[in-house]
């Protein structure tokens, strides 16, 4: 199967693909069937319908209005120029197959542009010339014969697709030149025939001719070659085939063809106008105006790839390559010689604009020039028509070409590709690795990097390192001033105690002082008294002071006591307490006085206490029965005691407001019946007073009695005129308050200076 | 729940003590009574653990020679010699109460006397430590009192006398009460707590 | 009767709105504790004492079990419980002292519990008895404080005065201390010798700062209900019985 090569990439695909399998461009030009009345017109060939319609689908539309015109201008130009026999001849028979024509297109298909090719510029419509609408006769063809033949457009095209050497152009046309005689004037004889014709709009003919693909093996075939072109006949071909006088058949090579293979002057390769409307007379004179394209053909010509063609191998086209994406051949297309295009012909390139000149035209590559000239170098390159060039598709849009192929063409300088560009390297790019860049392998480090590693390794080091703890100083600032206090205050206490003073008064009673002197006194004789003693013996100092007064004058009465206590060590403390501060009385244990012990359970056991005395306490602390068992009668202080109400009164001696307020709370419900009340006196320390002088409120009446701390005592030794422990201890207690209030004060202000200072900034250090 | 069981009887046992107090039935008020000398005996009993933890604590001390390991000779052998003495005689023996007046409350009487040094040097430091209102007031309230409580050898200052009656009895009781609420209500709320399970302290 | 009643009600709705506030805690808006930055340091003492690997000193004071001052060593065992978990896997564990036989059991039991939580071994030195009596408990704690490398030492529970042995020989030793107890005296000395204060019922909100629980939290909740409720019925007493009314 034949291999059919991507017009976009370059690669080789199969040949029934119609999309490159590598890019994805379509390898079968798009044709659209054209509308019947239309179906007359006729191109120059399949491969020019399919031309057509590729350009067309690739952008061709929005130029499809200019362009239309500019072809159909350039085309009644060509036409103007002499009808060519050959043409008509080739157009033939109306049953030909025609191949479809594109919508709205009026232009006769014409042959596609090879890679690389350039067209022959294009003459542009001149202003107010109007595109020829199909089947509309040409006036220069009507009735009018072209003194020369001419030469169709896709032979034309072939023409400049030759490239190559201009003797190769040469002898192709003069041998051309023979043969052409001939056919051309077949071609207008049946132009004649097929004048009235309309030529049907054109549309892209998938198919192929055989003629065009046997151009390139039989020379012979170039007699015949108007039978297949026939399908493609011009519209101006079959207007011209009127009649052979029209067209003047000369013997001779026409003067435009003789020049195909010469250089033309610079002025005959400006593009002229097509739409110049020129008229058969003037083109059948002798003076004959060279077309644009015809005077281009100085270019150097490049051979025309063919699809199926094993060309030298082209380098893919890389991206931002000048050379645009080309239309893809017509399938079966060949090159080959080509007939020479006659006066007037001229490339039919739809799409052309007016006023619009040759269009920039990419350069072909090196490789690709060098390639096309050896495929094909007999044959003339063809030039890309501006209106295929103007729909050149964009860098970024264009297919990845090899990078190799995006460098700058090399143009080669010795051997025998000298001269050319686009030559491969000889020497393979894979091979020119480049020197990689050289790393040092020393480890960079900053200095501020090297510091901190620096630091770390410190730190590491120093992980398994003991810390050695700094011992603290032996005599700090906090010890002197600590002792400084203690010296003070241990001074202003001592001096007193030492020189004997009693020079302070005793303070007077209080309402609660003269509320407890009151109910002692309104004991009965032998009163039985129940005394709590709940404070503990570090506060032994104030509570024997502010309580021995008040236990004094009980004992005065001759009451006897019955002593408890909520705390373990109350019971000792108890005992002390009559040993040391009440001895000269005499109580005797058991007799005048009972020591109950420990109550335990706190509150708890206290309220079992109060509701059953004797089953919770039912000895002594010595262990003796004290409520009678076993007939035997229960001790002095507690014979006829059953309840706590029995008692006459309940002193309780506490240096804790809790305990203060568990008795209250506990046992002072228990101390009403019917017919009195108990009394429930409180001696407490002066750090209780506040907490235990609310149940003393009249408002509340809880607590009948309250002494607090050692001013009491001494208002209450005062008042019972028994001083005693609390006058040897007034004076030292009253200088210690005055000297510990000052030390207080003085030190106070002196820090809060400190302070000030450290906070200010005065240059003082915090020695803590 | 760890250890339901106790919870379950610490749980029980609580809410028929609350009960009983607010409740005047009498096997309601029976059983209470009878619980609450079962904590009695409980407490006591405690106690004697706890003496038993300290002669251990103390003992291991010694043995190991950890710290200051005189000291923890020394407890021992002062507890267990206070112990053989009021156990052989009695606690109101003339040699228990020996013991009693000549070391236990002379040591917590010191102890107690340091603690006024302690005061003074601290309060001397509050106004540096702790700047602010409050500590002003705290230590202009404690001059006032110490000086309004005592005359300064045959000085009297009645004024004294009365202010320092006046921030007794009514600031500090006023103070003193709310705090006591504020307590009250606190305690109410961990009792509480421990009857409905939410805060077990006996372990589990 | 009618106070028996009063106290009856008050309890009652104690239960109620402590259970309703446990169980619905999700749902109920946020209720925002004002910051007690004696917790706070606490906090940051505890992983001090981690990190330097020193051992945590708990005091739970001389409190009678079966009276009021249960409740406060109640709160105490509570802080126990949570800084004994939070320090279990110290070098040195928490020590806790008490001044009651009673407490001291339920401070052993307490880090016990925690000891076997954390999977190590438990010492029953580190719950002991320091003395019968205050002050002889107070002296007690200042031997653990000197000789057992304490880093911080928290004290809540009934302290007296003798608290104030226990801070100074806290400063002396360079520890923090952070004390509450429910003793008006013993608050009076804290205020003036520890470095951070618990006053009134601060110390009983300890296990709600510590993540206690949600029981806790609906305490405090209660707490602050009944508290705003108190001084509605104090103002308004106090203003009847001022234009006579009462």
């Amino acid at each position: 199967m034949a291999d059919t090569r991507c017009p976009m990439c370059g690669k080789v695909n199969p040949d029934d693909r119609e999309e490159c399998q590598y890019c994805g461009a379509r390898l079968v030009p798009l044709i659209i069937e054209a509308p019947p009345e239309e179906e007359g017109e006729r191109g120059s060939g399949g491969a020019a319908a399919e031309s057509a319609a590729w350009e067309r689908g690739s952008g061709g539309a929005r130029e499809k209005e200019t362009g239309e015109a500019g072809f159909e201008e350039g085309f009644s130009e060509f036409e103007a120029e002499g009808d060519a026999d050959w043409l008509s001849e080739l157009r033939g028979e109306e049953n030909l197959p025609q191949p479809p024509l594109v919508r709205g297109e009026e232009n006769p298909p014409q042959p596609p542009l090879i890679r690389g090719e350039q067209s022959a510029p294009q003459p542009p419509l001149e202003r107010g010339e109007q595109p020829q609408e199909a089947g509309e006769e040409l006036d220069w063809t009507a009735g009018e014969g072209l003194e020369e033949a001419e030469t169709p457009d896709w032979l034309h095209e072939l023409q400049e697709e030759s490239g190559g050497a201009s003797e190769d152009q040469a002898a192709f046309e003069d041998e051309a030149g023979d043969e052409a005689l001939d056919w051309l004037e077949q071609m207008r004889q049946r132009g004649e025939q097929a004048q009235q014709e309309e030529i049907p709009e054109e549309t892209p003919d998938p198919a192929v001719p055989d003629w065009l693909e046997q151009l390139d093996e039989e020379e012979e075939d170039l007699k015949g070659f108007g039978k297949p072109f026939r399908s493609e006949e011009p519209d101006w071909l079959s207007e011209a085939a009127g009649g052979p006088e029209d067209l003047a058949v000369s013997q001779e090579i026409p003067e435009w063809l003789s020049e195909i293979s010469g250089p033309t002057t610079p002025e005959e390769a400006e593009p002229e106008s097509v739409a110049d409307e020129q008229s058969v007379d003037e083109l059948a004179s002798d003076e004959i105006v060279v077309p644009d394209w015809l005077s281009e053909l100085e270019n150097p010509p490049q051979p025309p790839l063919i699809r199926g063609e094993q060309s030298a191998p082209q380098p893919a086209l890389e991206k931002g390559e000048e050379n645009p994406p080309q239309p893809p051949l017509i399938r079966g297309e060949q090159s080959g010689p080509q007939p020479p295009l006659t006066r007037g012909e001229e490339t039919r390139q739809p799409g052309l604009e007016r006023g619009e000149e040759n269009p920039p035209q990419p350069p072909l590559t090196r490789g690709e020039q060098s390639a096309a000239e050896e495929a094909e170098p007999e044959i003339s390159r063809a030039e890309i028509p501006s209106w295929l060039a103007s729909m050149r598709p964009v860098e970024d849009a264009a297919p990845p070409i090899a990078p190799h192929e995006a460098s700058i063409p090399r143009v080669e300088s010795a051997g025998p590709l000298s001269g050319f560009s686009g030559v491969l390297s000889p020497q393979p790019e894979v091979g020119q690795v480049p020197k990689p860049p050289t790393y040092s392998i020393k480890l960079q480090v900053s200095e501020n990097q090297k510091s901190h590693a620096d630091l770390l390794t410190e730190m590491l080091a120093q992980e398994g390192e003991a810390q050695a703890i700094p011992r603290p100083a032996m005599i700090s600032p906090q010890h002197i001033l600590r002792s400084a206090i203690a010296l003070i205050i241990m001074l202003a206490v001592l001096w007193p105690l030492i020189t004997g003073s009693q020079e302070a008064p005793l303070p007077s009673f209080s309402p609660g002082t003269a509320a407890v002197n009151q109910l002692i006194n309104g004991l009965p004789d032998q009163a039985q008294v129940l005394l709590a003693f709940d404070y503990e013996p570090a506060l032994t100092g104030e509570m024997e002071p502010a309580a021995s007064a008040v236990v004094d004058h009980l004992m005065l009465r001759g009451a006897y006591l019955s002593l408890v206590s909520t705390s373990p060590l109350g019971p000792i403390v108890a005992e002390r307490f009559l040993s040391t501060t009440q001895a000269e009385h005499g109580y005797a244990s058991d007799s005048q006085y009972v020591n109950l012990g420990f109550i335990p359970g706190g509150p708890a056991g206290l309220l079992a206490f109060a509701e059953s005395p004797g089953r919770v306490l039912p000895y002594t602390l010595e262990g003796n029965p004290a409520w009678g068992r076993g007939g035997q009668p229960a001790l002095p202080p507690l014979q006829g005691v059953t309840h706590l109400s029995d008692f006459d009164l309940v002193m309780v001696i506490t240096d804790s407001p809790e305990a203060a307020r568990t008795w209250v709370e506990q046992a002072q419900p228990f101390l009403e019946d019917e017919s009195a009340q108990t009394p429930l006196v409180m001696v407490t320390s002066a750090q209780a007073e506040p907490l235990v002088r609310p149940y003393y409120q009249p408002t509340s009446g809880q607590v009948q009695g309250l002494l607090s701390g050692l001013r009491d005592g001494g208002a209450y030794g005062r008042l019972t005129g028994s001083e005693g422990l609390t006058r040897k201890y007034w004076d030292a207690f009253g200088l210690g308050l005055w000297v510990a209030a000052a030390v207080i004060t003085v030190g106070g202000l002196v820090n809060v200076g400190l302070g000030v200072g450290r906070d200010r900034g005065w240059g003082i250090r915090d020695r803590g | 729940m760890k250890a339901p069981l106790s919870v379950a009887v610490a749980i029980a046992i609580g809410l028929v003590v609350l009960l009983g107090y607010f409740m005047p039935f009498e096997r309601l008020t029976s059983l209470r009574i009878v619980l609450l000398d079962w904590a009695v005996i409980l407490a006591a009993v405690a106690l004697l653990v706890g003496i038993g933890n300290l002669i251990y604590v103390h003992w291991r001390k010694s043995v190991r020679a950890q710290g200051e390991s005189v000291h923890s000779v020394a407890l021992l052998v002062s507890l267990f010699l206070t112990l053989g003495v009021v156990g052989w005689f009695s606690p109101t023996h003339p040699y228990s109460l020996w013991i009693f007046n000549n070391i236990q409350v002379p040591i917590e009487s010191s102890l107690l006397a340091i603690l006024a040094v302690l005061l003074a040097y601290a309060l001397v430091r509050l106004l540096r430590r702790r700047m602010d209102r409050f500590s002003l007031v705290f230590v202009a309230t404690v001059v006032i009192v110490l000086i309004g409580t005592a005359p300064l050898l045959g000085f009297d200052f009645p004024i004294l006398g009365d202010l320092r009656s006046w921030l007794a009895e009514i600031p500090a009781v006023g103070g003193a009460r709310g705090i006591l609420l504020g307590i009250a209500l606190g305690i109410i709320a961990t009792g509480v707590r421990i009857l409905i399970g939410a805060d077990r302290p006996y372990g589990g | 009767m009618t106070t028996s009643l009063i106290a009856a009600l008050v309890v009652l709705a104690f239960f109620i709105l402590i259970i309703l506030f446990s169980v619905f805690s999700q749902r109920l808006p946020a209720w925002n504790f004002r910051a007690i930055p004696a917790f706070d340091r606490l906090e940051r003492a505890v992983g001090l004492a981690v990190e330097a690997g020193n051992r945590l000193h708990l005091s739970l004071g001389s409190g009678d079990l079966t009276g009021t001052q249960s409740a406060v060593a109640f709160a105490g065992l509570s802080m126990l419980r949570r800084v004994a978990r939070a320090t279990s896997v110290s070098d040195k564990p928490p020590v806790a002292t008490a001044g009651e036989g009673a407490l001291a059991i339920l401070s052993q039991d307490t880090l016990r519990s925690a000891s076997r939580e954390s999977g190590v071994d438990f010492d029953l030195m580190n719950g002991r008895l320091t003395g019968a009596t205050p002050f002889s408990y107070a002296a007690g704690a200042l031997s653990v404080i000197h000789d057992e490398d304490v880093g911080a030492n928290l004290l809540v529970g009934s302290f007296a005065a003798e608290v104030a042995l226990i801070n100074e020989a806290g400063e002396r030793a360079h520890s923090l201390t952070l004390a509450g107890t429910d003793n008006v005296p013993g608050q009076a000395v804290l205020f003036a010798t520890a470095n951070e204060t618990l006053i009134g019922e601060e110390t009983f909100a300890g296990g709600a700062y510590l993540g206690a629980g949600p029981a806790h939290l609906a305490s405090l909740r209660v707490q602050d209900i009944f508290r705003l409720g108190l001084i509605f019925v104090i103002v308004a007493g106090a203003l009847l019985k001022l234009l006579g009314v009462l």
